[in-house]
């Protein structure tokens, strides 16, 4: 077999994240950020222009990471960009038999990764741009999280208050906030990478494509009725604000858990890819 | 003596026989020529020596290693297998230098050379989405042979080109079987075949005849 090779690792990474950046379906990112401003900015945007008081820059992309609706938009988003996602079509079987297996294999993962970085990036910047000039960049949370409810009891339970909850900034800082948010996104979108790849290589995509739809919405489902269920599903383990509650500081589940059950999962991923290739054939090869 | 050796290989892919109990032998320095209708397993046949589908069972032989066990895909091969895809937003020359950089093995002049040997400007900052049929046909020989291999596996390479292009297309093979090369070429065309093949087999519903 082929030896490990770095450089055509990086080179199939690199050939495919042009290939997907410069797909026209990039559009559909412009249309989310257009869609999470109104759900998650705006509302933010309005309580502080109701205290008179700015927003800290990382409060919105936190409250869009902490929104179950964003939530369930931002993996179906990604899975509509990623949906070829291993594109094998007739330019990747020049690279592959360049590469090997492996190599191409990992170059798959290594774009995964950096698309993911993108895309989150590109979330994270488009959350933090409209409120340049209107936010503060600190490590502490806003008046406008933290006492709105407060001033203005009446709205108490409207969408801007619900973004940020009391179990979220009683219990976390916004830099780690915003850090593990990241993190926790980049490891759920991760996991559905794998699937893609790994149902891909076992000749069975549209059955991936199934299994993934099926852990958003019954992540979303678990969720939304917060069933103890719900922390077997990656959803709810990317939600920080669900580990913990209002006040205490026992939490209800410690983040720890969410790092050990994606780490399980993703490298139980990877192993079954890893195996997987050896057996996989690339028969339904797609033109460009 | 015979660079591929495909030994009784058989390809189920769920329950349907893509091919049958296939075993040839296609010697070295000569063009070999597949026929067949759409279906038949040609391109099958072809995938499964460049080691992308693995057979139900058989083995093949590319210069002496088994493909799939020795090596995943078989080494010094250029290949075309359908419509050759390239990163639409670059140019052809800078499609070419991608791959090229995988194996490190030819200069950017060898990539120039390459792709001037088939008729196309190097120097074309034109990207491959606005190619024709035909240029993307020559572009993707280019790719096969820019690497200088010792097999070239090709797929209805003259499919998509005018009367003058297929002439073209044809003295190149013939001028690469008289670089030493061994060429298997699948193509709709029996007349394809006849001007260019030293041997022909024909596929018919996964069974090859050799009729030449």
């Amino acid at each position: 077999m082929r030896n490990f090779s770095l450089h055509k690792i990086l080179s199939v990474a690199k050939t495919e994240y042009i290939k997907w950046i410069t797909n026209p379906r990039m559009i559909i990112v412009l249309v989310m950020m257009v869609f999470i401003k109104s759900v998650a900015i705006d509302p933010l945007l309005e309580n502080s222009a109701e205290m008179n008081s700015p927003l800290n820059m990382l409060e919105p992309f936190i409250a869009v990471g902490n929104s179950g609706l964003v939530l369930l938009i931002l993996p179906i988003v990604y899975m509509t960009l990623m949906s070829d996602f291993p594109k094998v079509d007739g330019n990747a079987i020049f690279y592959m038999i360049r590469t090997g297996k492996v190599n191409w294999l990992i170059g798959q993962i290594l774009f995964s990764i950096s698309a993911i970085i993108t895309y989150i990036s590109a979330v994270l910047i488009g959350s933090i741009l409209p409120l340049f000039g209107k936010a503060f960049w600190a490590n502490g949370w806003s008046l406008v999280t933290k006492q709105y409810e407060m001033t203005f009891p009446e709205k108490a339970g409207g969408i801007g208050a619900e973004l940020l909850p009391k179990s979220l900034y009683n219990q976390l800082p916004p830099f780690s906030a915003a850090i593990q948010l990241y993190i926790l996104i980049a490891l759920y979108l991760f996991a559905l990478s794998l699937i893609m790849i790994l149902s891909y290589l076992l000749g069975i995509k549209i059955l991936g494509t199934l299994t993934n739809g099926a852990i958003i919405s019954i992540g979303v489902a678990l969720t939304s009725i917060k069933t103890s269920a719900m922390w077997l599903w990656p959803m709810a383990n990317t939600i920080i604000w669900l580990h913990h509650t209002s006040y205490f500081r026992q939490p209800i589940k410690p983040i720890s858990y969410s790092y050990i059950y994606f780490t399980g999962l993703i490298l139980a991923l990877l192993i079954l890819c890893i195996f997987a290739i050896r057996k996989s054939n690339f028969s339904t090869i797609k033109e460009v | 003596m015979a660079i591929i050796d495909v030994k009784d290989v058989t390809l189920k892919i769920k329950k349907d026989d893509i091919l049958k109990n296939i075993s040839v032998e296609f010697e070295e320095g000569k063009i070999h020529g597949l026929i067949g209708r759409n279906g038949s397993g040609k391109t099958m046949l072809m995938k499964c020596i460049c080691g992308f589908v693995k057979p139900s069972s058989g083995e093949i032989t590319v210069k002496d290693k088994k493909v799939g066990k020795d090596i995943d895909f078989p080494d010094d091969v250029g290949i075309i297998i359908e419509t050759p895809g390239f990163i639409p937003y670059y140019s052809g020359y800078r499609n070419l230098k991608l791959l090229a950089g995988q194996n490190k093995k030819i200069s950017n002049e060898q990539i120039k050379d390459s792709i001037k040997s088939v008729g196309l400007d190097p120097n074309m900052k034109k990207s491959v989405r606005k190619y024709s049929l035909g240029m993307r046909q020559r572009l993707g020989l280019a790719q096969a042979i820019m690497e200088d291999p010792s097999i070239l596996i090709l797929d209805e390479p003259l499919s998509g080109l005018d009367k003058e292009g297929v002439t073209e297309m044809r003295e190149y093979l013939k001028t690469f079987r008289e670089q030493g090369k061994t060429i298997l070429i699948a193509s709709h065309s029996t007349e394809d075949i006849e001007i260019l093949c030293d041997t022909v087999s024909e596929m018919d519903k996964g069974i090859l005849t050799k009729i030449r």
